[in-house]
Order: structure tokens, then C-alpha cells, then sequence
């Protein structure tokens, strides 16, 4: 009997990936907004770990010119990895791509880490990309499952590592809520008329300055459990609170923090599925 | 069978603590080390004496804006208003010719603090100031 062989159908983007690319996209032009078309470059200031500050030209790269032709390839690199077009060297590119604005901000800004809009998503793509070449060297059955759980891991990672520098520098002084009233207060100043109100409200009340840093504790160290594949949805849900908190309270904006946990947390990766045969 | 999620966040935690921040790892310890954080500097832009936002000016005749000292003596965590003063500054300099401005404008900060609820403490420290157009 001849079997017919069809080609294998090219796998579809995900949702899970989609919001990755977005992320990815919107981080840049974030960060690129920060380095880009200013004139003035801080070399190798807080960039000695990288050791490219002194390497390149940093300057010219924030022209108009290099900023376009690296969006170009952001843009490729992002649409080769998203529609599964040699993803890998794909989602290189991007990512090389990634750490050049990374490293413009740090000089630029003269900043330890680049602002969190491009460093959540440089992170979950270079683990998307590492988890996607181990699967296939080991012969994993489904790359992209494998891939999309060391996703999960390192984001819960980052989550767990945000509570414990907390715990670990701050101590009970964060738990209990002064220094987080303080800096609710300092963003008071300068900020819209009705935000500042809420701001004030809330500095002047330590009860809710304690509510809100156990709030934001628990919710970072209950990040672990996103390794959990059916806990993913309770710890993205608990994010979203954060997050819009955040910006009430704060003013920071960190859209992504919220779109791909729910992203990753709803994908249909990860999830384990009954490969059983029904029973006859 | 070992899982991936697992693996992949022991070994991040693991490096970020032994690396540290070095892109794409980092340690994600942002308003972490707040122990003892009850004052602080709220870094503040004036012209004429009132509290503005710097983008409403332009054309600075002289680059003492630009390089405003850090506040010293007391903590802040809005340095980045600093940052972006000095940035604006740099990049809405004055062309050479230009009549100094009309507009006395400054960068310092006010220290507020939390004890016995918010509340400010002292007057405006000026940090530096110049001359200015306001932005037509």
C-alpha cells in the first residue's frame, strides 16, 4: 500500500508568541525613545559588564538612520521568528537587536538595567529562543511547548527575584509600608490634580501603605508559582492589580508586565494534554 | 520526567544572583534597598518661582542646567527627573546670538517626609539655575 505523504502544514504564530513580538516591538521603540535622536552619549558609563562602550560609536547609532535600519531588523527578525521562517536565527537577529538599545539606554541613561518595557521582553525572548534550540537538540517531540514552559520558569523567576531583593535589602521596613507611602508621596508632587488626591490619600493612611506592600509582595513571590502550569492563570490575574496599581499610585506604565503573563498563562502551550488512548 | 519551567527558573535565579544585572539577566531590585527610607528629595522644576514642567521651555542660554548637581544628603528615587532636566537642557540649547530669556528658571528639589504623615520639610534647594524662552 503506498501511503500518501502530504507536506507537514507550517505550525501557526500563537497568541503566546504574538504578544511576545508586540512586546518585543514595543520595548524598542520605548527604549529608543530614550537614547534616540538626544546627541548626547555617556560613554562607558555602567556598561564595563557588557565591555562594548568603549568598542563602537555609540553616538552614531542614535542617528535617525541606524535607529530605522534597526527597526528594520527588529521588524524582520520579529516576523521570521513570529511566522516560524528560520525562527531561530530569526529571533537572533531580533534579539541582537534588543541588546544594542539595551545597551545605548544604559550608556545614555547611565542606568544599571534598561527600563522594564524592554527588559521583560529581551528576557523572555533570548528564553523562548535558548528553550527552543535545547528542545530540538534533545529531540523533543514539541519544541515550542518546551520552549513556551522555560518562558514560564524565567518569568516566574523574575517575579521571585523582585520579592526577594525586596525582603533580602529592605527587610520588615518594606512590609510595613513607610517607605512605599513615602514614594507614593513623592509622586504627588507634579502629578494631575485628581491623581495627586489619590497619591496624598494614600501616603496619608500607613494602613494602606502596609496593604499595598504585602499586596505587592505576595503577588511578586506567588510568581513562582508560574512553573505550575495550572496556577498560571490565578498568578496573571494577581498582576493585573499590581500593575494598574502601579500606575495609579506611581505612574509607571508597564503594559507588557501585564500582557504576557496572560498571554503565556492562557496559550494552549504548557497546558498537559491526555495523549491516552480512550479506553475500549 | 523533569519539567522545563522548573529548570529554567532555578538556573535564571541562580544566575541573576551570581551575575547580577548584566543584560538580559538582572536581579529586579528596583525600590528594593528602602530600609530606613523615611525622607527624601523631590526633585522640582521652577520658572519664576513656580513649580513647571521643564518642556514648556526652551532655548537655555547657558549649560548650567545641564550639569545640576545630585541632591546630597538625602535619598530620592526620582533622579530620572533630574536626568531628563539635564537631557532637555542639552538638546533645547540656545543658537549662538541668542538674547538671554526672559524666564528665571531652576532645578533643586524639596525634602518631604513620611513621619507622622506626608509632609514637607524646609525650602526649595536650588540645584542650578539659567535663563530661558518659554516654548511658543
Amino acid at each position: 500500500v503506498a501511503a500518501v505523504v502530504s507536506p507537514t502544514p507550517r505550525p501557526r504564530p500563537t497568541a503566546a508568541r504574538a504578544v511576545l513580538v508586540a512586546s518585543c516591538l514595543y520595548g524598542f521603540v520605548a527604549s529608543s525613545w530614550l537614547w534616540g535622536g538626544r546627541g548626547e552619549v555617556r560613554q562607558g558609563y555602567e556598561v564595563a559588564t557588557l565591555d562594548v562602550g568603549s568598542a563602537l560609536d555609540l553616538a552614531s547609532l542614535t542617528a535617525p538612520i541606524p535607529r530605522l535600519g534597526m527597526a528594520c531588523v527588529l521588524v524582520a527578525g520579529l516576523a521570521g521568528f513570529l511566522f516560524r521562517r528560520r525562527e531561530l536565527a530569526s529571533g537572533a537577529f531580533a534579539f541582537a537587536v534588543l541588546t544594542v538599545s539595551a545597551v545605548l539606554e544604559l550608556t545614555v541613561r547611565g542606568v544599571r538595567i534598561p527600563g522594564l518595557e524592554l527588559l521583560l521582553p529581551g528576557n523572555l525572548l533570548a528564553a523562548w529562543l535558548v528553550g527552543l534550540a535545547v528542545a530540538r537538540w534533545r529531540g523533543a517531540p514539541d519544541p515550542d511547548d518546551e520552549a513556551h514552559e522555560v518562558v514560564c520558569g524565567v518569568l516566574g523567576a523574575t517575579l521571585v527575584l523582585a520579592a526577594g531583593c525586596k525582603l533580602w535589602y529592605g527587610g520588615l521596613d518594606w512590609v510595613g509600608g513607610r517607605p512605599l507611602a513615602l514614594i507614593v508621596y513623592e509622586r504627588s508632587f507634579g502629578a494631575a490634580p485628581g491623581i495627586a488626591d489619590v497619591r496624598l490619600a494614600f501616603a496619608e493612611r500607613p494602613w494602606l501603605g502596609a496593604l499595598g506592600a504585602s499586596f505587592t509582595l505576595v503577588t511578586e513571590a506567588a510568581g513562582g508559582l508560574f512553573v505550575v502550569p495550572r496556577l498560571r492563570r490565578t498568578v496573571a490575574a494577581l498582576l493585573v492589580p499590581l500593575f494598574v496599581g502601579l500606575f495609579v499610585l506611581m505612574g509607571i506604565l508597564h503594559l507588557v508586565w501585564v500582557a504576557l503573563p496572560l498571554a503565556l498563562a492562557w496559550s494552549h502551550l504548557g497546558v498537559p494534554r491526555n495523549t491516552e488512548a480512550p479506553a475500549t | 520526567v523533569v519539567r522545563p519551567a522548573p529548570i529554567a527558573f532555578a538556573a535564571y535565579v541562580a544566575t541573576a544572583v551570581l551575575v547580577g544585572d548584566c543584560w538580559p539577566i538582572a536581579r529586579f531590585d528596583m525600590y528594593a534597598d528602602l530600609r530606613g527610607y523615611d525622607e527624601s528629595a523631590v526633585i522640582v522644576f521652577r520658572a519664576d518661582g513656580r513649580p513647571v514642567e521643564i518642556e514648556q521651555y526652551e532655548d537655555f542660554t547657558d549649560d548650567t542646567l545641564a550639569h545640576a548637581p545630585d541632591p546630597r544628603g538625602v535619598r530620592y528615587t526620582m533622579g530620572w527627573r533630574l536626568d531628563e532636566t539635564r537631557r532637555w537642557v542639552l538638546t533645547h540649547k540656545a543658537p549662538p546670538g541668542t538674547a538671554p530669556g526672559p524666564v528665571n528658571v531652576q532645578v533643586g528639589y524639596v525634602t518631604v517626609r513620611i513621619d507622622g504623615g506626608p509632609h514637607q520639610v524646609g525650602d526649595f534647594v536650588v540645584l542650578a539655575e539659567g535663563r530661558a524662552w518659554p516654548r511658543s
